[in-house]
């Protein structure tokens, strides 16, 4: 015979339980592994060129030049300016965007006037928002922050409008065969469908932008991690240009792995149950 | 006591080139009470155009249509051909969705979910679910608002044969438990002839052809002889009806 000890019933809270959903932990344990393989794989290929290139400096080398940079207070400076612009120069791209994208969703004339521009857009790679800018704004905070919104725009605009033409019509006429409100509507139909490309095309917009801000701060500023870079190629260090190219990538990778994978994940379980 | 009184009813659909077709060309119907009517007709003969009229997702060129419960307008449920679920919600959500009495709608779901023997599946998203699960879930939602009128469209043609014979005797035990009145469109004489009370026949250019009362003791089997009976006779003149319009189809090129 086993004497087993009774857990007390757990009280529930909050919305009924599902059964099936993967834990917690195991929602986190994922993308973890994700970003440890590519942090793994960054390492080995950098390792392979320390070895195999002549004026490559080593991991440790470069590690020490970022504790210096931050000691100097030269490292927590810059990323936090080149972060502001970031995120201004993101959300305006995001309102504006989605606005845009609507409307070329919604209208056969707004997709006819604004699809070429888009594709453009879309093609031009972002140094030459980087370089136009400069020479319209000099090295004022509008350049690397309008370089942001110019080099986001055009993904938030395709995808987002991508999103709405996929609303799906015998849907919304179910809702209205049985009268539901607009709002319940916009909540349970049209949201979701349009939040798997919405995440689409922040992850794009967000990938295009920190290339275009960095490339608007070598150019055209005196702060801000394409600065900071630009400095230690202009003296011709090499260490010290690899450790603000590592913050560079290291932060594209924690957004995607840590923020928006899961949220992904999250808005589209639906699809992979 | 709910009724549906269609009267005069016309549509015309208009083509690019501005070319008129009229697809329902004076209906007059009126259906009262707990009253289960089926709608037959050759394909194109306008049958779910009707219902999306009285649904009011289509609107109408002519005629009047109203829909009333007691003094106040109906509330009305639709089971589409296709199940229609919202894929990013669960069972139990997409049952919510369309409630507008939120008082114990949660009750009101899982019993009718219970009757078309989906009780445990409250959780699931349609994905996780059969073809013939999501049209039962299709059958719960409509029947889950506790509509004054149903409308049901060909609610069973996509599925295999045993699973709408088993979803036609699911239909009818809800039917008897909590009657309504329905306006059903199918184009199987033998399935308007076990479900319904009256079978009213669409002819081709959108006009009724004839209406035939059915008044046999409930619930039917489809083995029950006099049923088979009435289902042989309906058939029979509706075959020739489909003849005729295949007949006309050939006679005008396209
Ligand atoms: N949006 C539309 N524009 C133009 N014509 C249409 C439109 N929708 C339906 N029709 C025409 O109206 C007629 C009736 O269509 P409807 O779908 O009501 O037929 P049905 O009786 O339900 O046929 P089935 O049994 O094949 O489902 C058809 O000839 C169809 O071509
Ligand atoms: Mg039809």
């Amino acid at each position: 015979m086993t004497a087993t000890a009774i857990p007390p019933a757990p009280t529930r809270t909050g919305p009924a339980p599902t059964p099936r959903r993967p834990s917690r932990t195991r929602a986190l344990v994922g993308p973890a592994l994700a970003l440890l393989a590519s942090v793994a794989t960054m390492l080995l290929v950098w390792q392979l060129a320390v070895v195999l290139g002549d004026r490559v400096p080593s991991l440790a080398d470069t590690i020490d030049r970022l504790s210096a940079e931050q000691a100097s207070g030269d490292l927590w400076g810059n990323v936090a300016v080149s972060m502001n612009r970031f995120v201004l120069g993101l959300v305006v791209a995001l309102v504006v965007g989605t606005a845009l994208g609507v409307l070329m969703g919604l209208s056969r004339f707004a997709e006819n006037a604004l699809t070429d521009l888009t594709m453009a857009g879309l093609a031009a790679p972002a140094v030459i928002w980087a370089l136009l800018t400069t020479m319209w704004f000099g090295f004022g905070w509008l350049t690397p922050v309008v370089t942001v919104f110019l080099a986001a725009l055009p993904f938030v605009m395709v995808n987002i409008a991508k999103a709405v033409r996929a609303v799906p019509s015998d849907l919304l006429l179910v809702a209205r065969a049985f009268g539901v409100s607009r709002t319940e509507v916009l909540r349970h139909v049209v949201a979701p469908a349009v939040a798997g490309s919405t995440v689409a095309a922040v992850r794009f917009a967000i990938m295009s932008a920190w290339n275009g801000l960095l490339l608007a701060e070598w150019f055209g500023s005196t702060s801000g991690v394409g600065w900071r870079s630009r400095y230690w190629y202009d003296a011709n260090q090499l260490d010290g240009f690899l450790a603000w190219v590592l913050v560079f990538i290291a932060f594209l990778v924690l957004v995607d792995q840590v923020v928006l994978g899961p949220v992904e994940r999250r808005l589209t379980r639906w699809r992979s149950v | 006591m709910a009724s549906i009184d269609i009267s005069g009813l016309v549509k015309d659909y208009h083509d690019r080139a501005g070319n008129r077709t009229r697809v329902l060309d004076g209906i007059d119907l009126s259906i009262t009470g707990e009253t289960f009517v089926s709608i037959v007709g050759p394909s194109g003969s306008g049958k779910t155009t009707l219902l999306n009229i009285v649904s009011g997702i289509e609107s109408h060129t002519a005629g009047n249509v109203s829909l009333r419960a007691g003094d106040r307008d109906a509330r009305v449920g639709y089971v589409f051909q296709d199940p229609r679920l919202l894929p990013w919600r669960t069972v139990d959500q997409n049952l919510s969705f369309v409630q507008h009495d939120r008082d114990g709608w949660a009750e009101r779901a899982q019993h009718y979910l219970d009757l078309v023997g989906l009780g445990h599946l409250g959780d699931r998203f349609p994905a996780q679910l059969s073809g013939g699960q999501q049209q039962r879930v299709g059958i719960a939602r409509a029947f889950s608002v506790e509509p004054d009128i149903l409308l049901m469209d060909e609610p069973f043609s996509h599925l295999d044969a045993m699973t709408s014979r088993t979803l036609r005797e699911h239909l009818e035990r809800i039917w008897l438990e909590s009657r309504r009145t329905v306006m059903f469109v199918t184009h199987d004489v033998t399935e308007a002839v076990q479900l319904s009370d009256r079978i009213v026949v669409l002819a081709p250019g959108g006009h009724v052809h004839e209406t035939i009362e059915v008044d046999l003791p409930r619930p039917r089997r489809a083995s029950d002889p006099a049923v088979a009976v009435l289902q042989a006779e309906v058939l029979a003149r509706f075959e020739v009806l489909e003849a005729r319009a295949a007949a006309a189809r050939a006679e005008v090129p396209a």
